[in-house]
């Protein structure tokens, strides 16, 4: 066994989490290899270590504030959860609910839009914006006496 | 865990066995309310700890958690009973620590944890050394990548398996192997100066 393969057992070996084979053929190796050897050591040091770390219990009240913290969400989503629908599928349906909104306003703005090519609002439409006042140039105006010298009747 | 602690004393001491799951699990499902309490009460102390060092604030953990057994709440009616529930309450806990903090900027200033009263089986000396070196293991850990600090606290302080570890953090086997590795590879640095 090269040293390089070596290495990459020796944690798994501490953990004792290497098949019988392998336990075998790196026990053979560090015996003969003082650098990996070494390293088994020192990584064996490293996870003894942390038998002196501190192990704090939860703090007091823990369990009262996570219960509280329940109780907030189950009352806000109360209402739902009687009719039997699961938060979850409480903001499913408020997506739903705005894609229905915007596809709705969309849809309708399409209409307008379309709508105005109809006859009738094309002709209320320039009606609106008064055009017969351009149609001919009143015969006292500039325009009129123009169209009365050229002989043009109408901007038509 | 404080045996002298009354409001939360938990249920199983050493700590609940897939059959004791099981009978919560079915009791939750049932609608009996006191079955997430007892949840909470046979593992607040290892999702704590696990928040603790995984994130080395006391408020953080404390906020952590708890929201880590909110999610749960919210999730349980769909677990799989074939998943063990430590794993998967592991599983929430660490994913929350993992994003808690990606949103919060900290600076660690590497501060020791708070105190734990001392056994008075020790010696003064003994009590000391012992403060030392965990003082300084918990310095190390905050130098680590919050993914290699993830396996090396689920195997060193919680004690699970490679296996577990992989379903907790949804990794193969493999990568929880090479991880712990790279972590303990690391960990011989950061104390190179107490080997």
């Amino acid at each position: 066994m090269k040293c390089k393969h070596a290495k990459k057992l020796i944690s798994p070996y501490i953990d004792n989490e290497l098949s019988e084979t392998d336990r075998h053929t790196l026990a053979a190796h560090i015996e003969i290899c003082p650098a990996c050897r070494q390293e088994l050591e020192e990584t064996e040091s490293v996870s003894a270590m942390f038998t002196a770390v501190d192990r704090p219990s939860a703090p007091l009240g823990f369990v009262t504030r996570v219960m509280a913290g329940i109780d907030e969400e189950s009352e806000a989503h109360g209402f739902w959860r009687a009719l039997g629908l699961h938060p979850h599928l409480l903001k499913v349906m408020e997506v739903a609910f705005a894609l229905v909104i915007v596809i709705i306003g969309v849809l309708s703005g399409n209409m307008l839009m379309t709508d105005r090519g109809t006859a009738v609002q094309v002709a209320e439409l320039r009606g609106s914006f008064h055009l017969e006042v351009f149609e001919s140039a009143p015969p006292d105006s500039i325009g009129g006496i123009y169209a009365s010298m050229t002989g043009v009747t109408s901007e038509k | 865990m404080d045996g002298t602690k009354t409001e939360d004393t938990p249920l199983n001491i050493v700590g609940a066995k897939k059959t004791d799951d099981t009978g919560i699990l079915e009791r939750f499902k049932r609608g009996d309310s006191s079955a997430f309490r007892d949840i909470v009460l046979t593992y607040q102390d290892r999702i704590y700890n696990l928040c603790l060092y995984m994130l080395h604030d006391v408020g953080d953990a404390q906020e952590a958690a708890q929201d880590a057994f909110v999610k749960a709440y919210r999730a349980l009616p769909g677990f799989e009973p074939r998943a063990s529930l430590y794993t998967w309450l592991y599983s929430i806990a660490t994913r929350t620590c993992l994003d808690y903090r990606r949103k919060t900027i900290r600076t660690l200033a590497g501060e020791p944890l708070p105190e734990e009263m001392p056994s008075t089986d020790l010696s003064p000396e003994k009590r000391y050394e012992t403060r030392e070196v965990s003082e300084a293991v918990q310095r190390a850990l905050q130098k680590l990548p919050a993914k290699l600090r993830a396996v090396i606290v689920l195997r060193e302080l919680e004690e699970l398996t490679y296996e577990e570890i992989g379903e907790v953090l949804d990794v193969s086997t493999g990568t929880v192997k090479s991880r712990i590795s790279r972590a303990r590879e690391e960990l011989r640095k950061l104390l190179s100066g107490r080997l």
